[in-house]
């Protein structure tokens, strides 16, 4: 018996009953085929990365159980002749459930600044989409420091700071070193 | 770049951590540039293991929809 963890994305659509029963279908697999939930791990409805059927949100399910070899393979065909999973993954979980919470705890903890990597981008519904072109503004105002690499590798996005001829002789973005101070 | 940089420590094994969560977005986030690329281990921090294991939950992420396998830039 050994731990799995499964996670599926469904329509998020505007009833909960469906919903239930589409998540309830599958700890139903679970249990009927001999398997022991230990706990269900759904993320609710969020937005997807990308437009999946063209469908920009989806509900995240999942659950941690026990079992035996044979239910994944009955999981996964359940899975995939089904349509209204539109994402499916199952895993075995080499961890303790402790540890699942431990990583957890840690990502809500201290973050060293890391976020200048990435943008802001919430993942919340009501988000507005990011623009794609950034227009730099006149030179007057100095948005973000030169020093400050924002791209691993990334070196043509960094050629317009260096065109612009700021009035004073600051240091030049930093093409030549990749890495970062404050991770 | 010889020196100017102070020792960097595993972030994982700090917290000795040795799962990774995939559906951890936040935690992935941060170790995603802008363009959703994985970000190099020279750059990041990690020890070896701790890459493997954070590549694959990226990985995974992305299949799941929770990352994106490519973003927009701002090119």
């Amino acid at each position: 018996m050994k731990i799995y963890e499964t996670t599926f994305v469904i329509n998020p659509q505007s009833d909960d009953a469906g919903i239930e029963a589409q998540v309830k279908s599958i700890s139903d697999i679970i249990t009927a085929g001999g398997g022991k939930i230990i706990r269900d791990d759904h993320m609710g409805t969020r937005r997807l990365a990308y437009d999946i059927k063209g469908l920009s949100q989806g509900y995240y399910g999942g659950f941690i159980f026990e079992s035996g070899p044979n239910l994944i393979a009955n999981l996964d065909l359940y899975y995939r002749q089904n349509e209204e999973y539109l994402r499916h993954l199952t895993v075995y979980f080499p961890g303790t459930i402790e540890e699942l919470e431990k990583s957890r705890i840690a990502a809500e903890s201290s973050d060293r600044g890391r976020d200048h990597y990435n943008k802001r981008r919430p993942n919340d519904v009501s988000s507005a989409p990011r623009p794609v072109a950034r227009r730099r503004p006149e030179a007057s105002s100095s948005k973000e420091e030169p020093a400050r690499p924002e791209d691993t590798g990334d070196h043509e996005k960094s050629s317009p700071p260096v065109e612009e001829k700021k009035p004073a002789p600051e240091t030049k973005p930093d093409l030549s070193s990749n890495e970062q101070d404050d991770l | 770049m010889a020196m100017m940089r102070r020792r960097k420590v595993c972030r994982f094994c700090e917290n000795k951590i040795e799962h990774v969560n995939y559906k951890d977005e936040r935690l992935l986030r941060r170790f995603t540039n802008e363009r959703g690329k994985l970000i190099p281990r020279r750059v990041s921090g990690n020890c070896a293991l701790h890459q493997r294991k954070l590549t694959t939950a990226v990985k995974r992420a992305r299949v799941l929809a929770i990352l994106a396998f490519k973003s927009e830039s701002y090119r």
